[in-house]
């Protein structure tokens, strides 16, 4: 299952939908292109199986791999890399959408907003309106989308996938090449 | 009559309602305002909680210019913006709501009038319920005493939903910001429709008056007496179904059927008549209809299924309609007499009919359930095991159903496992599934999925029974009186409020832990509709429900079930009333400096973790426009558009001290207006944070404090970084998490702030001197 309509059948997007990420070293041009992202793990990142884990262990390295500051959206996310002894900035995403509206935002460590956002693991219609939000008004940022559901309101987003093949990409992206 | 002038014939002379004047309270500022009136305190309003906008659709439709592409910084053909387009959208979508309830209320009180005339007194609350109507005392300046008094301010209502209503016409309100004052007035309006729709049922219908010990009411399937008629009543306007209790009483006994419910109308049925049984929330229709039990299924209207003929067709159970609202199609045979219609339905002749006469319609539904009831049971065959199996074995694993689904819930999987001999995991889909069988409209092989879904669950909820306390309606003014202090000062941490509908998006069990987790820490719980239904279906260790085990008075650590959509007035009510009981402020068209009262000192909360409807769009926007935050859950976004503050900006948080007259920081107090939640966890931690008000102590600054933090840790497992924000003075910090505190303080050069008599009205009147009054 390789496809790029909407995850959500209904969830028909506008004239601007995302761009399909069909080979992963386009993750990896925009991870090295972008100067400062952030990655947003959401509640699901936790409950999503993949071949090798669970979905959030595959953040936390694609995270450590091209050191890319965390925000964790909920509790598990934040306890898992509580207990992995690594950094995460726990807020809300609503909150951090909201934040990343704003152009003159001080950032996460007050080094400015960022130039890229990365979302994975939020429940699919949150993430999806959310992405709306920023893709009308935030200009100044770009997003993209991890997820097994291709999420049409991100500027990049990754296809329709079946967890084998999204567990390859996930782990691609975290060697870090 | 015969005179010099001429001859006159049938003459008749109508003066119109008299308000007769016995209320000594000066008239406020703002008696029966328009839209306009408070657009200062709104743009006050709407400086700190500014629109975060999530577009539903790219596009504008609503015209024949269009589509118009309005992404980014594109306008429309008429020149709209995306940003207005999306309070445009809000606008309606709270408009339809108070539209809805407005109506609801009218037809309530043209029938009560009707029964018993338009001087009937209004009764509310006994002799515990002075203040009876606190938000039309508020919004329209008039102290109601009879049903007709309740006309007047209906009619005020629909001027103003049309006005409002009529602001959203292409090339009308442009602005987002004006467009959102008027979504705030629609709320207002809302609410005050919302309260006379209740005040006149109380009074009407004999509901329980103020009653914190109203009675239990049955919950569940459990124990549906099915060698009686049953009867089943869906939807929000509780005539046709009180009318049908009666005429059992009258012609044959109460106990001679089973008169079921669903959603609001079985709520308020229930107040009624403590015989009533309620079935489950909205999310309940299509597994109840299925089921087959009912014999006779009476709509009245909203939030009932579009379909519910088709549905009730194909288990052979006779619909009857009584709204003007929602005819389905159905032939209106209002003025044919009882024993055709019955006749008809009896004989499956009609598989349905329109009667907008509730106490025909009553008659016609009790004897209709009488006489096919016995063959019914005879000849209804349940979804069997063979057609379970065999529809499972349809299954291809396409996942269209887990992408129409709108919590994605594992269909295939729990479909593979029946099929392996392993009914639990499609079981447990029952809790979490809210009804809207999407998934069956999206399988390709055409399994019938939520049937196959309920199949498995039907034993377990054929097993289990639970109880609500009945809908107590106002709270009295000596409740106000006890708690007003404690609230005002924080050290009743707040009150938080279940509202709205059930489209959970993990099943109805988060909404009664949050509701248990908040009584046990001392907050004053409400509840009403389907929420207030949804928290009664658990039981806690001892196989209690919540309502079971928490008392129902408006107090702290108490669970009190307002009662139905339309009930909710009272909880907007009570935070008015704490104004004006507890400190002594002025109601009678004084709404602004009302609102600012309450937005400033009084810590509430409403969280609607299943919000679906545009009925809830306009209960959240009469909460708004009081300054009292709503929260709801993740699928609450799909309202497209939030009302966010931004903690970090300092210069958002001030307030005029009304001692001093000087503005002052007073912290993100409360931080948003309307926000939706991703989890359990971060609603529960947001509605504590979200409850601190300028006006806390010492003392209830500490309390609330506690509870964030706490609330805070487990949901993150430390210490919020924003705490310093909070802290006013060193007074303000709990002793235990003194160490932790201080060196957060000590972290972001922490200085100490006044606690102000806050106000945000003389604020803007003394910088602008834009206002109205």
């Amino acid at each position: 299952m390789t496809s790029h309509g909407s995850w959500m059948r209904a969830e028909i997007a506008g004239p601007k939908k995302a761009v399909v990420i069909n080979k992963t070293e386009v993750v990896t041009a925009l991870l090295k292109r972008f100067r400062s992202p952030v990655l947003i793990i959401g509640s699901r990142s936790t409950e999503i199986e993949l071949n090798g884990g669970k979905l959030i262990s595959y953040l936390a390295r694609i995270a450590e791999v091209w050191k890319i500051p965390v925000v964790t959206t909920n509790r598990s996310a934040s306890l898992y890399f509580a207990e992995i002894r690594r950094h995460s900035f726990p807020i809300p995403v609503i909150e951090i959408a909201n934040l990343l509206s704003d152009p003159g935002w001080k950032g996460i460590s007050e080094n400015g907003t960022p130039d890229l956002a990365i979302f994975s693991g939020l429940p699919y219609s949150m993430e999806w309106t959310l992405l709306s939000g920023l893709k009308h008004f935030a200009p100044h940022l770009k997003t993209l989308s991890l997820e097994y559901g291709y999420e049409p309101q991100a500027d990049y987003s990754l296809p329709n996938l079946d967890m084998n093949k999204f567990h390859e990409i996930l782990s691609f992206i975290g060697r870090g090449e | 009559m015969e005179t010099g002038i001429g001859f006159i014939r049938d003459l008749e002379v109508s003066v119109g309602h008299m308000n007769i004047e016995r209320w000594d309270e000066p008239q406020g500022p703002t008696p029966f305002p328009t839209i306009t009136t408070f657009r200062n305190w709104d743009r006050q309003l709407l400086s700190r909680y500014k629109p975060f906008y999530m577009p539903f659709c790219d596009l504008c439709c609503l015209c024949t210019f269009g589509k118009c592409d309005l992404t980014g910084t594109k306008r429309g053909a008429c020149g709209i913006t995306m940003a207005a387009q999306q309070s445009r959208i809000v606008l309606l979508a709270s408009c339809i709501g108070a539209a809805t309830h407005v109506s609801h209320a009218h037809e309530l009180v043209s029938e009560l009038i009707k029964r018993f005339g338009p001087d009937f007194r209004l009764d509310p609350g006994g002799l515990s319920v002075g203040v009876e109507a606190p938000l039309i005392r508020l919004v329209c300046g008039l102290k109601p005493e009879t049903l007709s008094d309740l006309e007047t301010v209906v009619s005020y209502l629909e001027r103003e939903v049309t006005s409002l209503l009529s602001a959203t016409h292409t090339g009308q309100e442009g602005d987002p910001l004006d467009l959102e004052s008027k979504v705030f007035h629609s709320g207002m309006i809302d609410h005050v429709g919302l309260e006379v729709a209740d005040i006149a049922q109380i009074s009407g219908f004999n509901f329980p008056k103020a009653d914190p010990d109203a009675p239990l009411i049955r919950l569940g399937v459990k124990g549906i007496d099915t060698k009686k008629p049953v009867i089943l009543v869906i939807g929000h306007n509780v005539t046709p179904s009180v009318s049908i209790m009666e005429y059992l009483k009258e012609f044959h006994s109460a106990d001679s059927a089973e008169v079921t419910g669903i959603c609001c109308s079985a709520i308020d049925l229930s107040r009624n008549n403590k015989k009533a049984r309620i079935i489950g929330p909205i999310s309940w229709q299509m597994r109840y209809i299925r089921s087959g039990i009912p014999d006779v299924i009476v709509v009245d209207e909203q939030c009932i299924r579009t379909d519910v003929i088709n549905e009730a067709g194909a288990v052979n159970t006779r619909v009857i309609a009584t709204s003007e609202k929602n005819c389905i199609g159905l032939p209106d045979r209002t003025n044919d007499t009882a024993e055709s219609i019955i006749n008809d339905l009896v004989s499956n002749k009609l598989p349905g009919v329109l009667i907008l006469d509730p106490l025909k319609s009553a008659q016609v539904a009790v004897e209709t359930s009488l006489r096919i009831f016995e063959e019914r049971r005879r000849t209804h065959r349940p979804f069997s095991e063979a057609e379970a199996n065999e529809a499972a074995l349809n299954c291809t694993g396409c996942m269209e159903c887990v992408r129409s689904c709108p919590n994605e819930l594992p269909i295939p999987d729990a479909i593979q496992s029946f099929r392996d001999g392993n009914p639990v995991n499609l079981r447990e889909l029952l809790d979490l599934c809210n009804g809207c069988i999407r998934c069956e409209q999206a399988c390709p092989k055409g399994i019938p999925v939520h049937r196959l879904i309920v199949y498995s669950g039907w034993e377990k909820l054929n097993n289990e029974q639970f109880t609500v306390r009945a809908g107590r309606g106002a709270i009295q003014d000596t409740e106000i009186r006890t708690v007003g202090g404690p609230l005002v000062l924080g050290e009743i941490p707040g009150i938080i409020a279940f509202v709205g509908c059930a489209n959970y998006p993990n099943g109805g069990e988060e909404v009664a832990r949050m509701a248990v987790e908040f009584a046990h820490r001392k907050y004053i719980v409400c509840t009403s509709g389907c929420s207030a239904i949804t928290i009664g279906m658990y039981h806690d260790e001892d196989g209690k429900t919540p309502y079971e085990a928490y008392s129902g008075k408006f107090d702290a650590g108490c669970i009190l079930n307002v009662g139905s959509c339309v009930s909710n007035a009272h909880i907007s009510g009570a935070a008015v009333k704490i104004a004006n009981i507890f400190a002594k402020r002025n109601l009678r068209g004084n709404y602004e400096e009302i609102a600012d009262y309450v937005h400033n000192r009084v810590g509430a909360v409403g969280i609607a973790w299943g919000a679906m409807s545009q009925k809830a769009a306009a209960i959240a926007a009469g909460f708004w426009r009081l300054g009292i935050p709503v929260i709801v859950g993740p699928q609450g976004t799909k309202y497209r558009r939030m009302l966010l503050g931004r903690g970090d900006i300092d210069s958002d948080w001030t307030v005029m001290d009304s001692r001093t007259g000087e503005e002052v920081y007073t912290g993100p107090v409360p931080e948003h207006l309307f926000y939706a939640a991703e989890t359990e966890e971060e609603a529960m931690m947001m509605a504590a944070k979200l409850c601190m008000r300028p006006n806390d102590t010492g003392k209830g600054r500490i309390i609330k404090i506690t509870h964030y933090i706490d609330l805070y840790r487990k949901l993150y497992g430390k210490i919020p970084d924003d705490i310093y924000r909070f802290i006013r003075k060193k007074g303000d910090i709990p002793l235990t998490l003194k160490d932790s505190i201080e060196e957060n303080l000590k972290m972001h050069n922490w200085k100490e702030s006044p606690i102000p008599d806050p106000t945000r009205i003389r604020s803007y009147e003394g910088k602008s001197g834009e206002s109205k009054r």
